[in-house]
């Protein structure tokens, strides 16, 4: 100890890098265990119920003479040892209560008893059953089926065998109370309302009307006398979230699956076992994989940081004990004297280091789970934990030795000089050599992809390590070529703290470190931001937008409506309808606004190209909108006729489509022709008092027959309200033009009337679609089209279910919230004589997760008797992303980068402390001599700062083609994303700030070194003896 | 332990420097008896310090013996060279402090000092023994920080004399003290020299140290130029017959100049060839 | 040249006195040699001459003008050569012999051959690209010198100039600083070599402080 409190800043120095290789060892084990705690947890949270719990349950269906074992014994069918991880089993009995007679009216359903069933439903009316027979109908049951509080009623028993037949017994069950279910995790994902009124799907036949789930004590299924039929036993074990950790899921994982497939004996009845537990272990299990590759890729990286700084201050601290080494040699010590003597000193301060090493490593794994894991979840020092220790301890054993050995086997008669010889040129040493040989060879091994796994993980700092000391080395003898020529030239500032620098020791170290360390600070922001950027983008892209509700139903032209009043610009709430895919392989119809779409939802990765989107427009016609229940025009100069296949005529009847607002046709008749006539009245009904769209122009005969000839029809009108409804001019209609059935070709110029010539081949009905509507449906693509499709035109499902022809006008990368393939569309196009079928999801996106948006919304909505089933948030989406150990392994980087920067600055003020006596002296000695305080502190910090600007240039440069190499082997996601946003560029901004948070610290760091160096190189130190 | 006797054979060192092959000693040959005290004298870079560090065996001459006591240091072992230094030759350094171990105190240091020793014999001198023997006995447990520039002198030679070795070797051990701690310094080790009969080697610049000693060798130009006995300086036959001439002779007696030996009255005269007057080859130091 | 005058001037450290107050007055060709024991404030003396320490007392002045800080003596030419060198041990005998001359304004190529003939001068015109630490403590002892007369002083301020040097170069050196004063430059020389003093104009004994003329300046 006293040899210490000699050099106390030395030893504190050593103590806190040996604590920082410890801590970098030690706190790998104990993050990453916790980060598997916490991913266990999230993943037990997070799991729907039925995921985390193991149900038992022993049926006799398949053979009704089998006896049913009781809840008890099947609940012993989860071993023993793992029963701790769970609660204690909820116990039950399920059995059939279908009221008899059995009439129609009589329903049928199930009859239940959970242990404590009673604390898990509201009871809305009596009490709660206790005795055998007595039973708790849901609340809808007692209104259905007037099963009020104090009714009885009866149902089928237990079977029993008299003579040859099986006969049930009567049980008569009384009605003590009512109940309604809410959510609970007691019930593991049961129903047991909902089913009141409605008819069960009987196999064949029709089905029976059902009741919902009757709750009973026990004692009805097992008491004495007459009891109800038991069909199934059954226990349920919901899993000790805080019993729970990883291990046990892990281990919980292979004894649910081999529970799952354990036999039934012979003559029992087979138990039946459903859990998620197995898909929850694997689920973690992936996690910590990934997490295997992360923790150990930034530990490393700042372990071999710490180690590399802990080597050089190790050689400065023994090259400065050389005089007492050659001392212990001059007393007759040897080799073996001189190392122990370096060792006695050295070893129990480095390996001091491991008592604050372990205390920092979980004081930071305390932080970082505070700050970083949700939870409260345990730090737990296990085995890893201390092999990591005793690793860390190896390695400061190691280093320690060489170190000491390389000065103590040296020969006497060097040691006693005064100064080491120094390397003039720029010639590698031994040991400099063979680590830029082996860095450099596994970096070009990962470089060429013939590397991988957690060695490949630390290239960035391999790469900053054969830089750095390449760099180093090349400083030197530059630097004292420029040195020397400034000050040839005159330049006395420039040349002495270049000459300075190129002659001292610290440089090559400043240059080395601080390149290592910008490297790591560079990769680890660069690949925070990149996981960060990733996440975001991939939330972003799985979210669609900051908040997306699902609307129940159907009802757009409500949903629109109500949007139109929220927000009537369409820029902060948007519709969108997705039409499922039809079939595996084609894709999903998106209906959207394009300009309120393109303005709410989020596009990661770039904004959407507006171009693009514009031409999702529709055929770009008014509508021709009728509003009224009766109409009448006037037809003039028609020549329609039919002719039969016999060659009779027929009469010709013409009509209109109507598009109801709800997209509904109305195949409305106006009236008929007969042949040649000049003028016929026509008049028609529709209930289009709301507006419907004329979506079309027909005419009809018998099939078979043609049809042809031409007619005018014009005055429109409709009643009673007297408004002219235009119908012309011909550029408002497509012209049907079919092979197969004829052709329709329209002609006016006029808004008044049209003319149609109609040639029809034999189709019963030719209709002449309203130019409105669309022809093809102009769509943005993504993935691809349909299988048989050639060119841009396809079928995609519209919005009623039926195909609908379609142009692909664009491709989009990704498409907000869909996977691939998905078809966006123009929603007004879609909804051009369409109907929006049942199984079509309308959403409504927003711009903002704004709660009173949101409320807005929903009210408007509520006026028009929509409701909002679901809402999902971007927040919500991120979060799932965030709560995963690739994300919390990332997290890491924030602090290795910080570390290593530090790290940096420590070496900074190791050297300044090591060497500051003589360059201290050296700047007296030009004091001395008249050189100015300015130019003597100028001189001391630019003796400083091109070494630290170098490192971080090169450090930076090192970091960046690091990310480059390792980011495609980092994993950002749980699992990945369905739609791949992947996007590893580098993330300027983390460079930027990681390059400014290394210049700042190291800069100003060896600005205020250098001036510290400065205020002490009075002329006085020249008085000191010695060197 | 007594003084152990030292002697050198034709001692040559070579050691390169920038490319060239410069000779540090080129052919000593020195004896030193047992129990001597001798100061090794010479102008700076001379060789003297070189040939300090033979005698201790920190390096081997290129050419020749050491021998000192029974051994011959040039084909010693390690292992004897350590064995050597753990007990019967010590080598004080030129400055105290490079001597003492920073952190410890003179008798720790002391301690220190006979570690290898005490492995090797058991009969080493209590520490306090050897550091009351130089003089330092109050300072004896205080930190080397707090000692005059005199008593770390005394420090150092208190370490170097810790196993009673039978040969000190110390270089410059007064160059940085007062008067009055280089008297001192010296007065002890005469008193370590008298007391314990360790033969003493120093080297030195000071005249007025060389004067206070009853034997010094001059080294000049890697070679032994002269010998003082109490204050007179003489010249040295080498074994094979040459004689260097003292620096102020050179001074007159270019190189190339003829000379006669000439015996008068039992006294070589040096006669150079251009002069007839014998006087004028005498000249005052 | 100037004349170098001290008035009253003391040093003290804490209590410590380490020079009583002094008057001195040295002209321009003047070798001045300071003699006594170790310790009794030669050094001190001539740092305070150079204004390389505060003086508790007292006053020095070159050329009628007062001297403030060390920054100020270089100014005016005051050059000290400390003893134990006070080289720079980062850079090169020749370049710790240029820069003081750079510092003090003189063109790069006067400067070149100003160091080349003051290393000649004092026999290390060989040495010039060695690092300090590369030589011995007598050829640093020269290097120190010679970038003393590299500098054409108007005041030469040496401690112990001659204390590592053998006598053949410790004649040298005491020419070449009796060529410095004849230059014009007054010299002060600390030594404690009674024969390096005797070749001097006249010589300041210091004991204990207290100064006494053992010969005084003519």
């Amino acid at each position: 100890m006293t040899r210490w409190r000699y050099r106390p800043g030395q030893a504190l120095a050593l103590v806190a890098l040996a604590a920082l290789v410890a801590a970098c060892a030690v706190f790998a084990p104990l993050y990453d265990r916790a980060m598997q705690q916490a991913l266990t947890r999230t993943t037990i949270d997070g799991a729907p119920v039925v995921a985390s719990t193991v149900q038992l349950e022993a049926s006799n269906s398949e053979d009704p003479t089998i006896p049913i074992p009781t809840p008890e014994q099947v609940a012993d069918r989860l071993p023993a040892d793992v029963r701790g991880d769970f609660l204690p089993p909820i116990l039950g009995y399920g059995g059939d209560a279908d009221v008899i007679p059995g009439q129609a009216s009589d329903p049928i359903g199930s009859l239940l008893w959970r242990d404590g069933q009673c604390d898990h439903v509201t009871i809305t009316d009596g009490r709660c059953p206790d005795a055998a027979g007595e039973v708790l109908v849901s609340a809808a049951d007692a209104k259905n089926f007037d099963l009020e509080v104090g009714a009885t009623t009866r149902v089928n028993g237990r079977l029993y065998q008299r003579g040859n037949s099986v006969l049930a017994k009567t049980v008569h069950l009384t009605v003590v109370g009512t109940y309604t279910q809410e959510p609970d995790d007691f019930w593991i994902g049961r129903l047991l309302t909902g089913a009141s009124g409605t008819l069960s799907q009987g196999a064949g036949g029709p089905g029976h009307i059902q009741h919902d789930v009757w709750l009973t004590p026990r004692e009805t299924f097992n008491s004495s006398g007459a009891t109800a039929a038991v069909t199934s036993s059954w226990a349920g074990y919901r899993i000790d979230a805080d019993q729970v950790g990883v291990d046990e899921v892990l281990d919980l994982g292979s004894v649910a699956d081999e529970l799952v497939s354990l036999p039934t004996p012979p003559g029992a009845a087979p138990v039946s076992v459903a859990t998620g537990i197995g898909d929850l272990a694997d689920n973690v299990s992936d996690q910590i994989d990934q997490s295997r590759v992360t923790v150990p890729l930034l530990m490393a990286q700042l372990g071999l940081l710490a180690v590399v700084v802990l080597w050089l201050v190790l050689l400065a601290v023994t090259e400065q004990r050389r005089p007492e080494v050659a001392l212990a040699h001059l007393r007759g010590r040897g080799r073996r004297g001189a190392r122990r003597l370096l060792l006695a000193e050295l070893l129990p301060v480095t390996l001091a280091g491991l008592v604050p090493g372990l205390v920092l490593a979980v004081v930071a794994a305390w932080v970082a789970r505070t700050v970083a894991l949700p939870g409260d979840v345990p730090l737990e020092l296990r085995l890893p934990v201390v092999l990591a220790l005793v690793l860390a301890a190896g390695v400061l054993l190691g280093i320690t030795v060489v170190a000491s050995v390389r000065v103590a086997r040296e020969p006497v008669s060097d040691l006693l000089r005064r100064v080491p010889p120094r390397q003039s040129t720029w010639a590698l040493g031994a040991v400099d050599a063979v680590v830029v040989a082996g860095c450099g060879a596994v970096v070009v091994l990962f470089a060429t992809g013939g590397l991988e796994g957690p060695v490949a993980m630390v290239a960035p700092a391999l790469l900053a390590v054969v830089v750095g000391l390449l760099l180093a080395h090349l400083t030197t003898p530059t630097a004292g070529l420029l040195g020397r020529r400034q000050l040839r030239r005159g330049r006395l500032r420039l040349g002495v703290s270049i000459l300075d620098a190129a002659r001292s020791p610290a440089t090559r170290r400043t240059v080395a470190i601080v390149t290592l360390a910008s490297a790591l600070a560079v990769f680890s922001a660069d690949a925070l931001l990149i996981g960060e950027r990733n996440r975001a983008d991939a939330a972003e892209q799985a979210a669609g937008a900051p908040l997306v509700a699902d609307v129940q139903g159907n009802d757009l032209a409500a949903v629109r409506s109500a949007l139109d009043e929220v927000d009537p610009d369409g820029t902060q709430v948007t519709p969108v309808v997705r039409v499922p895919q039809p079939d595996e392989n084609a894709g999903e119809t998106l209906g959207v606004l394009r300009e309120g779409f393109t303005a709410v939802a989020l596009f990661p990765g770039g904004a959407p190209d507006q171009d693009d989107w514009a031409q999702l427009a529709g055929p770009d016609v008014d509508p021709t909108v009728l509003t009224g229940r009766t109409f009448t025009a006037e037809a003039t100069g028609a020549t329609l006729t039919s002719v039969r296949v016999d060659g009779t005529p027929y009469p010709v009847t013409l009509g209109l489509d109507l598009a109801t607002p709800s997209g509904e046709i109305l195949h409305t008749s106006l009236g008929r022709f007969d042949g040649t006539s000049d003028r016929v009245d026509l008049s028609g009904t529709a209930p289009c008092a709301d507006g419907c769209t004329i979506t079309g122009l027909w005419v009809s005969s018998l099939p078979g027959a043609t049809i042809s000839g031409t007619v005018t029809i014009g005055a429109l009108q409709v009643e009673p309200s007297g408004d002219a409804v235009p119908l012309g001019p011909a550029e408002g209609w497509t012209a049907l033009n079919d092979p197969s059935s004829g052709s329709m070709k329209p002609s006016s110029t006029s808004e008044d009337q049209l003319t149609v010539k109609v040639d029809g081949q034999g189709a019963s009905l030719l209709t002449m679609p309203n130019a409105w509507l669309p022809t093809e449906v102009p769509t943005l693509t993504t993935g691809s089209l349909p299988p048989g499709t050639s060119g841009t035109d396809y079928e995609i499902t519209g919005l009623d279910g039926e195909k609908q022809l379609a142009v692909q006008v664009g491709t989009l990368d990704r498409v907000p919230a869909s996977g691939r393939p998905t078809y966006v569309a123009d929603l007004d196009t879609l909804q051009r004589g369409r109907v929006v079928a049942s199984t079509d999801q309308i959403e409504v996106w927003f711009a903002a997760d704004d709660d009173g948006l949101l409320d807005a919304v929903t009210s408007a909505l509520h006026d028009r008797g929509v409701s909002i089933e679901r809402t999902t948030t971007l927040a919500d989406v991120r979060d799932g992303y965030d709560a995963s150990a690739a994300a919390w392994s990332l997290q890491l980087a924030a602090l290795v980068g910080a570390l290593a920067i530090l790290i940096a600055l420590l070496v900074l003020v190791v050297s300044a402390a090591s060497s500051w006596r003589l360059r201290a002296r050296d700047l007296a000695a030009l004091r001395m001599t008249g050189v100015p305080t300015r130019s003597i502190r100028a001189m001391a910090v630019a003796a400083q700062l091109p070494a630290v600007l170098l490192g971080i240039v090169a450090g930076t440069v090192c970091g960046l083609v690091g990310a480059h190499l390792v980011m495609p082997t980092v994993p950002l996601f749980a699992v990945d994303p369905e739609v791949s946003t992947l996007d590893l560029s580098t993330a300027w901004v983390a460079v930027v700030v990681a390059v400014a948070a290394a210049l700042v610290v190291l800069g100003v760091g060896s600005v205020l070194i250098g001036r510290a160096l400065a205020a002490r190189s009075d002329v006085r130190r020249l008085r000191e003896a010695g060197l | 332990m007594t003084g152990m006797r030292v002697s050198t054979r034709g001692l040559v060192l070579i050691y390169r420097s920038e490319g060239h092959e410069v000779a540090a000693l080129s052919g000593v040959d020195l004896d030193i008896e047992a129990g001597e005290m001798v100061g090794l004298l010479g102008p700076s870079g001379s060789g003297k310090s070189t040939l300090l560090s033979l005698l201790a065996g920190l390096f081997r001459p290129s050419a020749g013996k050491v021998f000192v006591g029974p051994h011959e240091l040039s084909s010693a072992t390690p292992r004897e060279l350590d064995a050597l230094r753990a007990r019967e030759v010590s080598l004080m350094l030129q400055g105290a402090v490079r001597n003492l171990l920073p952190y410890f105190t003179p008798i720790e240091n002391v301690r220190f000092a006979q570690g290898a020793a005490r492995v090797v014999r058991g009969d080493v001198p209590s520490p306090e023994e050897v550091v009351a023997g130089v003089g330092l006995g109050d300072d004896a447990h205080r930190p080397l920080a707090e000692l005059s520039p005199g008593h770390l002198q005394l420090a150092a030679l208190a370490v170097s004399m810790a196993t009673t070795p039978g040969l000190l070797l110390a270089d410059e051990p007064t160059s940085q003290l007062d008067h009055e701690a280089r008297d001192l310094v010296l007065e002890r080790m005469a008193l370590v020299n008298r007391e314990f009969g360790t033969t003493i080697v120093l080297v030195t610049h000071d005249p007025d140290v060389a004067a206070t000693l009853p034997r010094t060798i001059t080294i000049r130009d890697g070679r032994v130029g002269g010998e003082g006995r109490s204050g007179e300086e003489y010249a040295v036959v080498t074994p094979d017959g040459f004689l260097p001439l003292p620096g102020h002779v050179r001074e007159n007696l270019l190189p190339g100049t003829l000379v006669r030996f000439h015996l008068e009255d039992g006294n070589y005269l040096l006669l150079p060839e251009s002069s007839e007057q014998p006087s004028e080859g005498r000249h005052r130091a | 040249m100037p004349e170098l005058v001290a008035h009253g001037l003391s040093v003290a450290y804490g209590d410590l006195v380490a020079l009583q107050p002094l008057d001195l007055a040295v002209r321009p060709g003047q070798l001045l040699a300071v003699s006594g024991p170790s310790g009794a404030g030669k050094s001190s003396l001539l740092w305070a001459l150079g204004a390389a320490l505060r003086p508790a007392g007292g006053s020095v002045s070159v050329g009628g003008a007062a001297v403030t800080d060390r920054e100020h003596a270089a100014s005016l030419g005051v050059v000290v050569v400390p003893q134990g060198n006070g080289l720079a041990s980062s850079l090169t005998a020749a370049e710790n012999i240029i820069v003081p001359q750079l510092a003090a304004g003189v063109p790069a190529d006067d400067a070149a051959r100003r160091t080349a003939d003051a290393l000649t001068l004092v026999g290390l015109e060989e040495s010039g690209n060695h690092l300090i630490e590369e030589l011995s403590g007598g050829q640093q002892q020269r290097v120190a010198l010679a970038r003393a007369f590299a500098a054409r002083a108007e005041v030469l301020l040496a401690d112990e100039p001659t204390s590592d040097l053998d006598a053949a170069n410790r004649e040298r050196m005491v020419a070449a600083l009796r060529a410095e004063a004849e230059r014009g430059a007054v010299v002060v020389m600390a030594t404690h070599d009674p024969e390096a003093a005797a070749q001097t104009d006249g010589e300041l004994h210091l004991d204990a402080g207290v100064a006494t003329w053992v010969r005084p300046l003519v």
